[in-house]
């Protein structure tokens, strides 16, 4: 029954930059319904720069989520999302739903990396909203 | 198991199927990292996933319809109820629905099984029974906020026995009388959760005016809210 439940309410988002499973993790900014938090990880296969995305949709409609939208910087150059499988691509997210993806990106180094998030609400786009990781 | 632990396992077993994050016996997750992701693919948290809008909901049902004509003919004693005088059966019960749809029309099917708590009495001849229904719904709904609204039509047929005892605990003076159900229903939910509901159902036969129902019930969701917005 706990398992159950524990299902039923996995992707929950309660607001404020948390689901059920917690606080978000990370840098935190709001972007058209979207609240996300994002911060560097680590990961046994792939290569950093890896940014690890937390994102929870506050408006009672569902949206849009383009992580192909996602600019990110090593303060010299664009770095493109690792894509071996040509996954990424715009979903909609639930209203109150919360989600989670970690993208890594090319980079010869892996040092400071910004993420601009402005238009990561395809629905709701807004100016650039960087981000320095 | 009877049908409401099975629906429970059942439910459990899709959202499971629902959830491909949950690792599956076998399937060791070698990377969280959008492409080196081993048991999970990207977008596991969309609505886009193949997700089939399945709702299931179990409550308690109150139902109080007219008592048909029955006969007990059983020995030793045979009787008659007739329908002068007779009041109505009410019953107690549990009902469970499994629901499908889109964002405004529903459908399903609805299974009610109820003890009586009234019944036509007959002196010395203790009573019981039971009444089950079968019913295929179609309904709309819309949502705003975590609350919902939908008008629904219940279809299909009631099946009542009426059973009286003897001073041994037996019951051997029965009879079955089947109808067929007409419901026109409101239903008002809210969601605490996107995936969790709480609702009431108030219904209202077609064919029979004193037919009526009341249902509270909880529901848990495939898809948050139903993708009624």
């Amino acid at each position: 029954m706990r398992a159950a439940v524990l299902l039923v309410l996995s992707g929950c988002y309660v607001g404020n930059y948390r689901n059920l499973g917690g606080p978000f993790v990370g840098t935190r900014a709001s972007v058209g319904c979207l609240d996300v938090a994002v911060a560097l990880t680590d990961d046994e296969l792939a290569r950093a720069p890896i940014v690890a995305y937390e994102l929870g949709n506050h408006c009672s409609h569902t949206t849009l989520v383009d992580f192909t939208a996602v600019r990110v910087t090593d303060g010299r150059r664009e770095l493109p999302p690792i894509d071996p499988r040509h996954e990424l691509r715009p979903l909609h997210l639930d209203a109150w739903s919360s989600g989670d993806e970690r993208i890594a990106y090319a980079s010869s180094t892996a040092g400071r990396v910004c993420v601009d998030l402005g238009r990561l609400d395809a629905d709701h786009p807004g100016p650039p909203a960087w981000t320095c990781l | 198991m009877d049908v409401p632990v099975k629906a429970l396992v059942i439910a459990v077993a899709m959202l499971a199927a629902a959830a491909p994050r949950a690792h599956a016996k076998g399937c060791h997750e070698v990377s969280a990292v959008v492409g080196y992701e081993h048991c999970s693919r990207f977008g596991t948290w969309s609505r886009d996933q193949p997700v089939f809008p399945l709702r299931v909901e179990w409550g308690w049902i109150h139902q109080d319809f007219p008592t048909r004509p029955f006969t007990l003919a059983n020995a030793p004693v045979a009787r008659a109820a007739t329908v002068s005088g007779m009041p109505n059966t009410v019953t107690d019960g549990l009902s469970s629905r499994y629901l499908g749809g889109n964002r405004l029309f529903y459908g399903g099917l609805e299974l009610d099984t109820s003890g009586l708590v009234q019944e036509p009495q007959f002196p010395s001849l203790p009573s019981t029974g039971i009444s089950s229904s079968v019913l295929t719904i179609e309904g709309v709904h819309v949502s705003w906020w975590r609350f919902s609204i939908g008008a629904e039509l219940a279809t299909g047929l009631r099946a009542t026995t009426y059973a009286y005892c003897n001073d041994t605990k037996n019951c051997p003076l029965s009879d079955t009388e089947a109808s067929a159900q007409v419901d026109a229903r409101i239903r008002l939910e809210v969601f605490p959760t996107e995936r969790w509901s709480v609702g009431v159902l108030v219904g209202h036969s077609l064919l029979d005016a004193t037919d009526r129902s009341f249902m509270v019930y909880t529901g848990i969701h495939l898809r948050a809210i139903d993708g009624m917005y």
